[in-house]
């Protein structure tokens, strides 16, 4: 089931900057726009604990890009 | 509270004296809102399986039911309603959003309760009301108190400084199940639950007439003068400036 989009507009990140959530329906998460980590929903239930949540990748920064060669 | 506990006290909260007089309770405060326009958005801390939340979408509310704890959740989500697992001190929700938040026997539980009450705060718009119910009186401190998982009873001067710690402005605050007090005062000092499962068969198996009795006598605090006097609960009623 889809997440109500009226839901989705009152949710934060459960961090204190509290800023919005993305959804990806397909995987089934929310993921903070701020810091990038991600919430699942299990059985149309969004789990927003900070301690269940899986943090960001880390992104690369420029002085990583010699890196991408190697991919 | 654990997940066991909601299951049970799911089952009888329908028939249950207290429940059902805490419900009705709420449906009074939500009553006295109506004139404040505009009623909108509602939130529960501690929904558990969502009770309150029945209440307060009767009253036309769009309600979020938070509950730390997954059973809850599942049966707050099993009977419809809009329901997440959060924590009480980092709410997964916008500031300033809330019209009423409701925390009924949720505050007790939690060791930073500075916290829950900051969030109550931050997620409430201005002019926006909290309903607040905790366990009343260290002095009525019972393994009851520990079994249930709590971390304290309030006074008045404790839960008040509380309260308007977090900026909220305090508008009733008042005793409530003020009349059995001595009886459940009693029953705590001289009884002993063995057990977690003991103490929710002895919360939750009330025999139908002892219940009707209890729940004449903790209606019958609808009419009279006691909020003043000492109880086994706070009721708290606040505002956002």
């Amino acid at each position: 089931m889809a997440l109500d989009p009226q839901l989705l507009e009152i949710l934060a990140c459960p961090d204190t900057h509290h800023a919005p959530l993305d959804h990806d329906a397909a995987a089934g998460t929310l993921t903070c726009t701020e810091c990038g980590r991600e919430f699942r929903i299990e059985d149309d239930i969004p789990v927003l604990l900070l301690e269940e949540a899986r943090t960001a990748p880390v992104v690369p920064g420029p002085h990583d890009t010699d890196q991408e060669d190697d991919l | 509270m654990r997940g066991a506990d909601i299951h049970d006290t799911t089952a009888v909260e329908d028939t249950h004296w207290w429940y059902r007089e805490r419900r009705a309770l709420l449906a009074r405060e939500l009553r006295r809102l109506r004139h404040r326009p505009p009623q909108r958005k509602a939130i529960e801390i501690g929904a558990a399986g969502g009770g309150n939340c029945l209440v307060m979408r009767d009253f036309g509310y769009d309600v979020l039911a938070t509950e730390h704890l997954p059973e809850g959740v599942e049966i707050a989500r099993a009977r419809g309603l809009t329901a997440i697992r959060a924590d009480a001190r980092e709410l997964p929700v916008d500031d300033a959003g809330q019209d009423v938040l409701v925390a009924f026997d949720v505050l007790e539980h939690i060791a930073e309760d500075d916290r829950a009450a900051a969030e109550i705060h931050r997620v409430l718009r201005p002019g926006g009301t909290a309903l607040i119910a905790v366990p009343a009186d260290m002095r009525l401190w019972s393994v009851f108190d520990e079994l249930s998982g709590h971390v304290r009873r309030y006074d008045r001067h404790g839960l008040t400084t509380l309260i308007e710690g977090a900026g909220l402005r305090i508008e009733s605050l008042r005793s409530w199940n003020v009349l059995l007090r001595p009886a459940v005062a009693l029953r705590r000092t001289t009884t002993r639950p063995a057990s977690e499962s003991t103490l929710r068969h002895d919360v939750t198996a009330v025999h139908p007439l002892v219940n009707a009795a209890l729940g004449a006598v903790v209606r019958l605090e609808r009419h009279l003068p006691v909020g003043a006097l000492p109880g086994v609960s706070l009721l708290l009623r606040a505002r956002r400036p």
